[in-house]
């Protein structure tokens, strides 16, 4: 099922939780509302699912206006973040009430739930009550009650935010098999960029209400919007250095280092610029090949890799991510090649 | 060591003569309800009866028409009570789960009239009985009483202790709110309605001065009001009255003896009278 | 959206409407009702016409002597019953919330009364203070005292209810008391005695200070049960007020006035007054409970 949200808003009081949201959710995608916590994620899921009333704007489901239509009446499937499961219910109970509530006999829901339960890998925990039940074996009843009775969207808000790290990411991919194995349109909220960009198909950026950009992983991570997307996305987080730039000469002079970098190849209309470099972009390499040096303030090792700090000079810092390669040591002047930089 | 042995039996002394204050008046009608009549009018009284004169009880129960009673009290007590606790979960739930206008004024008004003690209202509500000439009936006894603004109160702070997630999340399950209501909602307060429902058997059972007075019949007396008449007419025949009044007492004791943790845990957290 | 407001205001209404409808004839309508009927000299109750208003009601009551003697037996009453049972029962409650065993054993025995019919329990009662044959006399007997009659005695029926009322509504201020007592934290305790406080100053110090909200909830609450008295009184005295009138309370002049005498509007009067004084006491009573919340 395709969504439309057309000129979407929603007022709290004096607030605008959200704020003039246009997009489009294709048949069968995995789409992720990120933002940080009161951006209006969560309550553009509520509006989806008709928890909440828009305050002016529409939302299809497919063709069909949807703004008066009750949530019982939806036919769609949501995960919460506490998992909202009825806790005087067994888990097979707690399958089941959705079929319970279409009117659908006894035995033939039975059928489906556990259908369900072992399609989420469950069905060892039918009779159990959700207070027995570990974090993530809920969220498993929480998405089985969800998409029991097949719906045509499944709605999860912020759903792995209540687990450990480890078990985030095991969910995070259970979900993903999921919904390519049913093939469900899917509207998941979180404020965690990363499981944002692990799991979706496309993911809409907001802040403060207000529409950021809507795109692919990929598309957003390489080529942001704006500074809020860039900054947002990423780990360690992009670092950014005040430029001026030179019509004449197509040079960016960085900060007041007297470093330079070439522009020839960016269109720029302006003066004043700030440039975004991401550091897995600070390659360290040869002299010749440098565009500068850095002097290593501090080493942080991370496992895999190492997030290096350094001074550019006039004590502007920026971060970059190596490997083990490089014998690294405090105090040392690295030559550095800038492989890709952005431009806001 | 020492000091502690006797602060430890003072502590018990204290206890248990509180405990025969409270327990020799039970026992006091317990005995005097078995004790053959030529045993009751004795000085010094006798505890333990000669011969334990059940009879007294068959005797109290044909001496006037206590069944009858009995089955009024049971009725009365039975329908103020599901009447009351149905009127609460539905306007508890309009408060606790519902937006509408005027809300929050509704609630205020009903909680400000909380402060007005019944005995002020018994004198227009017999008046508004007499008018739609309910008096003497079953009506009169019953329905006044089958809403409680506090009962209201009570379950609605409840309800909102359920979270709201709940309540979406079943709404997205295709759940209207009625059924959402008696498969959620109630299962869910069940400890807080139990309580309630123990509390207004005990307040309905042992009501007093409105079955006094809005009902002028033998017929539609309930136990308390007929034992107050009946203590009136039976003269010194002591022990046939205390097999009656234990007749009041039983029911409720019976309830207490299996559910007083209800009882008293409710009491306990709401601070009101049975 | 403008139909799908209204339609949420209905279903609102569909919810509290058998509740509203009785709160309404029952509880609303009368409160207003009795405040006007106060003000009614000259009316048919039946047909409700009112043919005069007036303030004479007032005039009537006021200079009632059987008012000023309900009154009075009535404070009487209550200066009796509500210092005495908040003693007795914050002191069993401290009692039992010592290391006791049984304690619930203890609890549900005082709590017995509470729960029984008042009706029964003055019938109890009654047979226990009977003049000749009565468990009182026998037991002060006893003590070489000589028979009293005890229910036609008017210098005797504040005490006697005072006493029944105390006995009855024990069990219910302890556990209210225990439940108070529980809410502190032990941690008081254990640091007044590494401070070196005894038994005593621990209770004057901690335990005292600490309990206060629940003393003066259960100081207002009795004193407005107090001043409702009236089923004890009809019972104990077989439908009567007592020797010379000494159980005449205010909510038994309400009732005589109302149902042995039909005069409607005089007992809206002084169930008006009546009114007044509790609702002093309320008010008393939100003030202390919204300034302790302030510490």
């Amino acid at each position: 099922m395709k969504i439309i949200l057309e000129n979407l808003n929603k007022d709290f009081n004096e607030v605008k939780a959200v704020n003039n949201l246009n997009i489009e959710i294709k048949d069968g995608e995995l789409v992720s509302l990120l933002g940080p916590s009161g951006c209006g994620k969560s309550t553009t899921l509520f509006l989806i699912a008709g928890l909440h009333k828009p305050t002016s704007g529409n939302i299809y489901f497919d063709d069909e206006l949807m703004n008066n239509i009750e949530p019982e009446d939806r036919g769609i499937g949501m995960v919460f973040q506490n998992y909202a499961l009825y806790p005087h219910m067994s888990v097979l109970k707690n399958i089941m009430f959705p079929l319970k509530m279409q009117k659908i006999n006894k035995k033939e829901s039975e059928k489906l739930a556990i259908e369900m339960a072992e399609l989420t890998k469950i069905e060892d925990l039918l009779d159990r009550k959700p207070s027995q039940l570990s974090g993530g074996q809920q969220q498993r009843v929480a998405i089985a009650r969800a998409l029991v009775k097949k719906p045509k969207l499944l709605l999860l808000d912020e759903p792995l935010s209540n687990l450990d790290a480890r078990l985030r990411i095991e969910m995070r991919e259970e979900i993903k098999r999921i919904q390519k194995e049913v093939k469900i349109t899917t509207v998941f909220v979180t404020h965690d960029q990363e499981e944002a960009m692990s799991i979706s198909d496309k993911i809409l950026l907001m802040k403060d209400g207000i529409y950021q950009q809507y795109d692919t992983p990929k598309n957003m991570y390489t080529n942001p919007k704006n500074k809020f997307v860039a900054e947002f996305l990423g780990n360690p987080p992009i670092n950014f250095i005040e430029g001026r730039f030179n019509k004449d000469t197509k040079v960016i002079r960085l900060g007041n280092t007297g470093l330079t970098i070439d522009g020839k190849d960016e269109e720029i209309d302006k003066e004043i610029l700030s440039i975004g470099i991401r550091p897995e972009d600070l390659i360290i390499t040869d002299k010749e090949k440098a565009n500068f040096e850095i002097t290593i303030k501090s080493l942080q090792t991370m496992g895999k890799e190492i997030y290096v700090m350094g001074d550019i000079g006039e004590n502007k810092d920026i971060v970059l991510v190596t490997s083990w390669d490089h014998n690294l040591v405090v105090g040392e002047k690295v030559p550095i090649h800038i492989r890709k930089f952005h431009v806001f | 060591m020492m000091k502690r042995i006797i602060s430890k039996f003072t502590t018990y002394t204290i206890l248990i003569i509180g405990a025969l204050f409270i327990l020799v008046p039970f026992i006091w009608m317990l005995s005097t309800s078995l004790k053959p009549y030529n045993e009751v009018l004795i000085m010094p009284p006798k505890f333990i009866p000669s011969k334990f004169m059940w009879e007294n009880y068959r005797i109290a129960l044909e001496a006037a028409p206590f069944k009858r009673y009995f089955l009024n009290s049971l009725f009365v007590t039975t329908m103020i009570t599901m009447g009351e606790i149905l009127t609460a979960i539905l306007a508890a739930f309009a408060f606790s789960n519902l937006n509408f206008k005027g809300k929050d004024i509704l609630f205020t008004v009903l909680m400000g009239t909380m402060m007005v003690p019944s005995e002020v209202l018994t004198i227009p509500n017999f008046v508004t009985l007499s008018k739609l000439k309910w008096i003497d009936t079953y009506k009169a006894l019953i329905i006044p009483w089958c809403a409680s603004i506090y009962s209201i109160f009570l379950l609605k702070q409840h309800f909102q202790s359920i979270p709201k997630e709940l309540y979406y999340a079943s709404k997205v399950d295709g759940c209207k709110d009625f059924k959402f209501l008696w498969t959620m909602i109630v299962p869910l307060s069940k400890p807080a309605i139990v309580t309630l429902t123990l509390l207004k058997v005990i307040g309905s059972w042992n009501s007093f001065m409105w079955p006094l007075i809005v009902t002028n019949s033998d017929k539609l007396r309930t136990l308390p009001v007929a034992l107050s008449a009946f203590s009136n007419e039976v003269g010194t025949d002591y022990n046939i009255l205390m097999a009656a009044t234990n007749l009041i007492i039983i029911p409720i004791m019976i309830l207490y003896i299996f559910l007083q943790k209800h009882i008293i845990v409710g009491i306990s957290k709401s601070g009101i009278k049975g | 959206m403008k139909k799908l407001s209204k339609n949420k205001e209905l279903k609102a209404f569909f919810y509290l409407l058998p509740a509203l409808l009785i709160i309404v004839t029952f509880k609303i309508y009368p409160i207003i009702k009795s405040f006007t009927m106060a003000f009614y000299t000259d009316f048919d109750y039946l047909s409700g016409t009112v043919y005069e208003r007036g303030l004479s009601n007032f005039q009537y009551v006021l200079t009632d002597s059987d008012f000023y003697l309900a009154l009075k037996n009535t404070f009487f009453f209550v200066l009796g019953v509500v210092p005495l049972s908040i003693i007795i029962s914050l002191g069993f409650a401290l009692l039992l919330n010592s290391n006791i065993k049984c304690k619930n054993f203890f609890r549900s025995i005082y709590f017995l009364p509470f729960i029984t019919s008042t009706v029964a329990l003055s019938t109890i009662w009654r047979w226990i203070f009977n003049g000749e044959y009565g468990l009182a006399n026998y037991l002060i007997g006893l003590f070489g005292i000589d028979k009293i009659n005890w229910l036609t005695n008017p210098n005797l029926t504040i005490p006697i209810l005072v006493l029944f009322t105390v006995w009855k509504y024990m069990g219910y201020k302890i556990i209210i008391f225990l439940a108070g007592l529980q809410n502190i934290d032990e941690k008081y305790y254990l640091s007044a005695k590494i401070d070196g406080a005894n038994k005593w100053e621990i209770f004057k110090n901690i335990t005292f200070p600490l309990l206060s909200p629940t003393l003066s909830f259960i100081s207002i609450t009795s004193i407005i049960d107090a001043f409702k008295i009236f089923d004890q009184v009809f019972v104990l005295y077989s439908g009567s007020t007592g020797p010379l009138k000494s159980g005449l309370t205010i909510v038994y002049y309400i009732f005589n006035k109302f149902y042995r005498h039909w005069q409607f509007s005089i007992a809206a009067t002084a169930a008006f007054i009546l009114f007044i004084i509790i609702l002093i006491f309320t008010v008393i009573q939100l003030k202390i409970s919204k300034r302790k919340t302030n510490y």
